[in-house]
């Protein structure tokens, strides 16, 4: 059964022999029976599409691949550097293994959200382990704060020698890091930044950037002192350029997905391409990774060539504010099954996935990496504020000609859900009385809010978008 | 206490007089943001009237605030914003310019809700994260750069260092008062309780700092005087994020339940009179030192368990509290994480010291559970003691 996951993952014969042994290893070490292999092959050919496209075998492979490496990092790696949701500018954890390869870099909850999660079904044990220990229920804690304290409650990896965290823009998620420091003995690197930039002015001011930066810098020097190793500007510039090169081949996916009718990608295996960039954390299968985006590119474009798609021609397209679940994926397909095509994310009316438009890109071409890290971080699009948040929603509206906005604030999120309301209310005045549903969800923990409880509401939306193109038409 | 019943009279017709000083004297009146991270000096020595925005407690404007944002805010957050959406509490409307710091989620998006929904101004005054280091004072210091521009644009008066210098001194006495009333609670018979207290502190951000000042000498000749009821009661700390002005209802239940709060972990107590300002050549400087550098630790500082249980310690042990009841507010994330931490740690002391976790959304159907809750506690804390 093992041999036939890694074949829907797009393992070659031979990595399979060689490989076998150690998923067989690390599949056991994360608890996780033939059944639930079996278990995973089915979901991956439902939901990611991966019997028909060699490029998503490859890329759950990708993600398969960092899984199984993270779960037998404490054999084979005597320095882990991990970092935690919400990290968001992998290049600096790559850096460090630029600087010394024998380590171990991992994205810990993104890889057990979508391998233990969206592939297997099998994360809730560990948010419950979390929920058990000190984030409670009734507290709307954020699930992926709840799931990194369980995974060290019931000892489900190694110990980390550093965790990266990120307090950019959530407090929950470097409190709960601050807590792995006390219960778990694991060491500390905290990036801050303070939130005082008015909403709607520049979002690259001297000020806070420099802030950022002596933050992302200080966090360098923490790592290379973990390390042993001096953390360059070189190894810096180059995980840039690596992440950059990945977000721009997947961009151009992203922009065949927005124009294509019928649909050849659904939205839950296109986020699980999107949030592939998060796996620049470790450059080592960077060839790779790149190779798989050309393959799914090239197949796509076949399939539009031929008219083909796995959504039905003429389905009214939408932008989905943030995204559908992620640990859910049967979620996104009931949206997909209701009558809606899910064409693009909020971030496509930013013009690109990390450095958006020209004129950022050449003020933050002329700096340092570190400048430039911290750059990324203060324009990004999702966090920078709730007035680029409705820009961008409305950009990608007007841009992709689209038919309405489906909204899924992730509800425990302080920050990306709270707004949701205010983004709502700036999206109508921009847009004026477009159909637009926002549905409080969760991202991360599949228990509580399911696609069933949702799906009366989204036919609805879905028909109400239908009826409203009918009149416009 | 007649001095209660002054202020409390006083207070009432605040919004009045604030109003007759905008109409009338041509005064800006400045509101802030609860925490204690905004320098009222700073508004005082400009000319404007500084407000502070502490109001809290009531269910009604947290309701009325969902219509602008989801429930999983902190209840004090959603009725800063409430409190606009009624139109009832006049220091929600009066004023010329908001200044809020955003010290976490939550009071951030109270700056947004100004933002999106109301056409009055707001200043977003950044907390540096963690508090210490040079870096994160020199940053809150720029801060403080930038608002002082601000309020000199507002008021058309430029901050001198001497008006500063004054200013300091002025809330430096409000400060050193509250804290010699404070310390009277080390005494086993308080003359004071520390529900009154905490409205001494209301009041310090809400009346204009001559009278508070006049109020609190006055109050501190006759209470040094006094000694309160012999009483056996457990003695109380009472620590979270903040007590609004009218959220009572947990002092309440514990003096109801045989309980006796002796001191404060709160930003409307001793987070506002721990620390004074130096008086000093360098007076921004000064207010970013205090207001950053020396301040005790808030939760959604990281890191700051440490640095918190060391301080709740010290007032635990000055105070001779028999127990701590951690007073947090629904949703408030990193207050909650941090009761976790802070009951392992109270227990692992030599001498233990109990804790019981309480939360409040400001629902009046609250008030039976933590009653219940509180009376086991404070009768296991008497039978410890017996």
């Amino acid at each position: 059964m093992y041999g036939e996951l890694l074949e829907t993952c797009g393992y070659t014969s031979k990595e399979i022999d060689k490989e076998l042994p150690r998923v067989k290893r690390a599949l056991d070490k994360a608890g996780l029976t033939e059944a639930d292999a079996k278990r995973a092959q089915d979901r991956l050919v439902r939901y990611f599409q991966c019997g028909e496209l060699k490029g998503m075998r490859l890329l759950v492979g990708s993600w398969f691949k960092e899984f199984v490496d993270l779960m037998l990092s404490g054999e084979e790696h005597d320095i882990r550097i991990y970092c935690e949701l919400p990290f968001l500018t992998p290049p600096l954890i790559a850096a460090a293994k630029l600087a010394r390869p024998d380590i171990h870099t991992a994205y810990e909850s993104f890889y057990l959200f979508f391998v233990l999660g969206a592939f297997f079904g099998r994360v809730e044990r560990l948010i419950e382990a979390g929920e058990n220990f000190c984030l409670p229920p009734g507290v709307a804690h954020c699930a992926c704060n709840q799931l990194k304290m369980g995974v060290r409650r019931v000892n489900f990896l190694p110990r980390a020698s550093l965790v990266v965290s990120t307090g950019l823009y959530c407090d929950e998620a470097p409190k709960a890091d601050e807590l792995l420091e006390y219960y778990f003995g694991e060491r500390v690197a905290y990036i801050n930044r303070c939130q005082d930039d008015e909403p709607g002015g520049p979002l690259i001011q001297e000020r806070p950037l420099m802030y950022t930066r002596e933050n992302i810098d200080r966090c360098r020097r923490t790592m290379s002192e973990v390390i042993g190793r001096e953390i360059t500007d070189d190894h810096l510039m180059q995980a840039i350029m690596c992440s950059e090169e990945l977000s721009t081949a997947i961009e151009e996916i992203t922009e065949l997905r927005v124009k294509a009718d019928p649909q050849p990608l659904r939205i839950v295996p296109y986020q699980l391409l999107v949030y592939g960039n998060l796996m620049s954390v470790n450059l080592d299968r960077h060839d790779e990774k790149m190779e798989m985006v050309r393959v799914l590119h090239g197949e796509l474009q076949q399939m539009v060539k031929r008219g083909e798609g796995v959504i039905e021609k003429g389905t009214p397209k939408v932008v989905i504010s943030v995204g559908t679940p992620l640990a859910s994926p049967d979620y996104g397909m009931m949206i997909e099954d209701a009558g809606l095509n899910i064409c693009c994310l909020e971030s496509y009316g930013s013009g690109g996935a990390l450095i958006d438009t020209g004129e950022r890109r050449r003020q933050i071409s002329a700096m340092d990496p570190c400048t430039i890290l911290a750059a990324v971080y203060l324009t990004m699009p999702l966090v920078s504020n709730f007035r680029v948040r409705i820009e961008c929603i409305t950009n990608a509206y007007r841009k992709a000609n689209l038919d309405g906005v489906l909204m899924i604030p992730h509800y425990s999120c302080r920050v990306l859900g709270n707004d949701s309301m205010m983004v709502k209310d700036g999206v109508k005045k921009e847009l004026g009385n477009i159909p637009l549903l926002v549905l409080e969800g969760d991202y991360f923990d599949p228990r509580y809010y399911t696609a069933e409880q949702a799906r009366t509401r989204v036919e609805s939306f879905a028909e109400m978008v239908r009826s409203e193109r009918r009149v416009a038409a | 206490m007649d001095v209660m019943q002054h202020v409390t009279e006083y207070l009432r017709k605040r919004p009045a007089e604030l109003k007759k000083l905008k109409e009338g004297g041509g005064r800006k009146v400045v509101a802030y943001l609860a925490g204690d991270y905004v320098p009222a000096e700073l508004i005082y020595a400009a000319g404007a009237v500084p407000v502070g925005l502490i109001h809290g407690g009531d269910p009604e404007p947290v309701e009325a605030a969902h219509r602008a944002i989801l429930r999983y805010l902190c209840p004090f957050a959603r009725a800063q914003f409430g409190y606009w959406v009624l139109k009832e509490q006049k220091y929600y409307e009066l004023f010329d310019l908001m200044v809020a710091p955003i010290s976490c989620q939550h009071l951030r998006r109270v700056a947004d809700l100004y933002s999106v929904y109301t056409e009055l101004p707001v200043f977003r005054l950044g907390i540096p994260q963690p508090y210490d280091g040079e870096h994160g004072v020199n940053y809150f210091k720029e801060g403080l750069v930038l608002l002082k521009q601000r309020l000199e644009g507002l008021t058309g008066n430029e901050v001198t260092d001497k008006k500063l210098n004054e200013a300091i001194g002025l809330y430096n006495r409000i400060r050193g008062l509250l804290r010699e009333i404070s310390e009277l609670r080390k005494s086993p018979r308080p003359p004071i309780t520390t529900r009154d207290f905490i409205r001494l502190n209301h009041a310090a951000h809400l009346a204009a700092p001559e009278f508070v000042v006049e109020m609190l000498e006055g109050l501190y000749r006759e209470l040094s005087q006094q000694e309160g009821p012999k009483s056996q009661a457990p003695r109380l700390l009472i620590s979270g994020p903040n007590i609004a002005m009218g959220d009572y209802k947990v002092l309440d239940v514990i003096e109801e339940s045989g309980g006796r709060i002796v001191a404060e972990d709160i930003a409307e107590g001793v987070l506002f009179y721990w620390e004074n300002v130096a008086v000093d050549e360098d007076p921004l400087g000064a207010l970013a030192t205090r207001h950053i550098g020396k301040r005790p630790n808030c939760a959604f500082i990281r890191p700051s368990l440490k640095r918190h249980i060391e301080f709740i310690r010290g007032l635990a042990r000055d105070f001779k509290v028999d127990g701590i009841v951690w007073y947090q507010l629904r949703f408030c994330e990193t207050w909650d994480m941090e009761s976790y931490f802070c009951a392992e740690e109270l227990k692992k002391l030599a001498e233990p010291i109990p804790m019981l976790k309480l939360d409040s959304e400001y629902d009046i159907s609250d008030r039976g559970q933590l009653r219940t809750r509180v009376e086991t506690f404070v009768e296991t804390l008497r039978e410890g003691r017996v």
